[in-house]
């Protein structure tokens, strides 16, 4: 591989749930259908198409695991796949912690991220994203027992993480529990030594936050990004509080590849620069009609505006 | 016979351009108007267990689901009523899903079926809101699954399956508590699949529990269905349409994936009805023949293109109608 500060990683999620290990016969998908299925449903492909357009870590969902089980039989299984197809590292795992404000329910969320952890591990991962809490809707606003319910749950991810060579980043949905009024006091509450945090560009814009202000004020904590672009700045309450408001009823779109927003990626890189960050960052294009002209567009203005400025 | 659209066309955890979007509200507002547009009075929802990723999207295939976009299942169907469609004849649960579930939930294996009675005591209230007439029960997961967690102990194996067989009779009797039936149904990966189905059906009370042979599934794993349809005409209360062309010739009923083979050149299991073997003109004639007059769920199941999908469904019903007729009056 070059030698980077910075190398990226591509979470799967874009493409949905992917089912199958390798598909064999175009025809069985064809005819009959005439349509495009045969390309969209196996890893075989969907990993050949990150590696085909320049990227060499992939990020997974923990709701995946279970399907790439079945498919693959374990985990290193998938990693070795994946590697002989051009990705070297499985970077990351999304997962959430809902409930984590009743400490009656952290038993069975640190069983459920046991499972989670010893997957990551076990395909060579380096971090847990964890998003804090459940939806708003339902749980927010958070007192103050609640929000130290979900540090400490957080916490005691982050030294579960922490013996198993992973680390633990909080990953703050706009539509969390945890939202704008406590992001940065939550933040604090955690365990630097366990806990670090994952800047999802467009859902902390979303939620009303600086970005760059925001990086620049907790670059320490902040050792992994979420990449993407909205064109949706500072949400109303109303919007972010909704139930599932990570959908929007009507179908509007909240996320964009980079470029395709408002965001000022450039004056991130500017400050990745300033702060000598290095290590892998994550892109993440959930929401998307057409991943495959996402994947490409991305790598584009990786290649011709970010690259420029720090790499 | 009353044709009967199932949501099972969508295969909400799959791959591909617009795949995540079938989580989205808007995404099913606009299959609802697909279905009636097609000219589908009533549908069938195969509902999923209540895990915290499913209820918080847009997708009306948990109760919880339902119940945080429209307010209670009466509130959905209300909302169906206004789109033109009467009503919901049926929803179904899954040992399957259930098991598919464990990962997120948590519960344990000695809490199953407890965690399974509630799960479809869940599904009837909200189908008796939806004014539907039938739960639809796939009794136990695969068996691939349970060697997973039991191995080679056939007891053990045995014992879960007395107790999921148990679990489904307390079923019946609160569906007929609701004045709702009760069915059981076939799906060739599980431990009531083929020549298994006779043995399982055994274990139910035929006064709560009826079953519906799924034809495809049956095919699948070289039962012969029109034997089994014939066989089961008379206490039918809801027929249930599927179909393949897929033979489990590599025994991936005994895999942790069976409905998505991992290898060899056969690996699709499901196609759109009358785009498989299976002889719809024929089990159409048994129905009728044995003066079944009720529901007929029509499930293309994971149709590979959804609005496409959706107008071969009511394609087909119309055929099968005609060449019923066609055959009587000759």
């Amino acid at each position: 591989m070059e030698e980077r500060n910075i190398n990226y990683s591509y979470m799967t999620n874009l493409w949905g749930n992917i089912n199958y290990k390798k598909i064999n016969n175009f025809n069985e998908w064809y005819m009959g259908d005439f349509g495009n299925a045969y390309y969209y449903q196996d890893w075989d492909k969907i990993l050949r198409y990150f590696a085909g357009a320049g990227f060499k870590g992939i990020e997974i969902m923990v709701f995946s695991v279970p399907s790439i089980q079945n498919a693959f039989g374990s985990m290193k299984n998938f990693k070795d796949f994946a590697k002989e197809r051009g990705i070297e590292r499985i970077t990351g795992m999304f997962s959430h912690h809902v409930g984590s404000q009743d400490k009656r329910n952290h038993e069975a969320i640190y069983v459920y991220e046991r499972q989670a952890i010893d997957a990551l591990a076990e395909c060579g991962g380096i971090n847990l994203i964890v998003q804090p809490a459940g939806q708003y809707y339902g749980t927010g606003p958070l007192d103050e027992e609640g929000l130290k319910n979900v540090a400490e749950c957080m916490n005691t991810v982050g030294r579960m993480c922490a013996e198993k060579g992973l680390a633990v980043s909080i990953h703050n949905e706009f539509w969390c529990a945890v939202n704008k009024y406590d992001h940065e006091k939550f933040l604090e509450m955690t365990d630097p030594r366990y806990v670090y945090y994952c800047l999802d560009t467009a859902q902390v814009a979303i939620m009303g936050k600086d970005i760059l202000k925001f990086y620049d004020a907790y670059h320490d904590r902040v050792q992994y990004f979420h990449i993407k672009d909205t064109t949706y700045v500072n949400a109303p309450d109303k919007k972010r509080f909704g139930p599932g408001a990570e959908f929007d009823e009507k179908g509007g779109r909240w996320f964009w590849e980079p470029g395709g927003g408002v965001l000022d990626f450039e004056g991130l890189w500017e400050l990745m620069k300033k702060h000598n960050h290095k290590g892998w960052v994550g892109i993440e294009s959930d929401g998307t009609p057409e991943p495959l002209a996402t994947i490409l567009l991305t790598k584009n203005y990786i290649d011709t505006v970010l690259d420029p400025i720090y790499k | 016979m009353k044709p009967v659209a199932s949501y099972g066309i969508v295969n909400a955890d799959t791959s591909g351009p617009g795949a995540f979007l079938r989580a989205a509200k808007w995404y099913w507002d606009e299959l609802t108007d697909m279905f009636a547009a097609a000219g589908f009075t009533s549908v069938m929802i195969p509902l999923v267990p209540n895990t915290e990723n499913v209820s918080r999207n847009g997708a009306p295939i948990c109760t919880a689901s339902i119940r945080t976009r429209f307010g209670s299942p009466a509130g959905y169907l209300d909302y169906l009523n206004d789109k033109g469609i009467e009503n919901v004849e049926a929803v179904s649960v899954s040992a399957q899903a259930m098991y598919n579930s464990l990962f997120e939930t948590g519960l344990t294996m000695d809490k199953y079926a407890d965690g399974f009675y509630q799960y479809a005591v869940d599904a009837a209230q909200a189908l008796k809101e939806l004014k539907g007439s039938t739960l639809v029960i796939s009794p136990t997961p695969g068996a691939g699954f349970l060697k997973q967690e039991f191995g080679d102990d056939e007891g053990k194996i045995l014992k879960f399956q007395d107790e999921m067989a148990a679990c489904v009779n307390r079923i019946g009797e609160k569906c007929r508590e609701l004045g709702i039936n009760a069915v059981v149904r076939n799906e060739f990966w599980t431990t009531m699949a083929g020549d298994l189905v006779d043995a399982f059906i055994e274990k139910l009370d035929k006064n709560l529990i009826s079953y519906t042979p799924d034809p495809a599934h049956l095919y699948i794993v070289n039962t012969d269905y029109k034997v089994y349809m014939k066989k089961y005409a008379n206490q039918l209360q809801v027929a249930y349409f599927t179909d393949s062309k897929f033979k489990d010739e590599a025994n991936v009923r005994a895999t942790i994936s069976p409905e998505f083979p991992q290898d060899g050149e056969n690996q699709r299991v499901y196609w759109d009805l009358g785009y498989g073997d299976i002889d719809f003109n024929g089990l159409y004639k048994t129905l009728k023949e044995a003066g079944f007059d009720g529901p007929v769920i029509l499930e293309s199941k994971y149709s590979l293109d959804i609005p496409k999908g959706i107008l071969r469904l009511r394609t087909f019903w119309n055929r099968l109608e005609k060449e019923y007729t066609k055959g009587r009056d000759k």
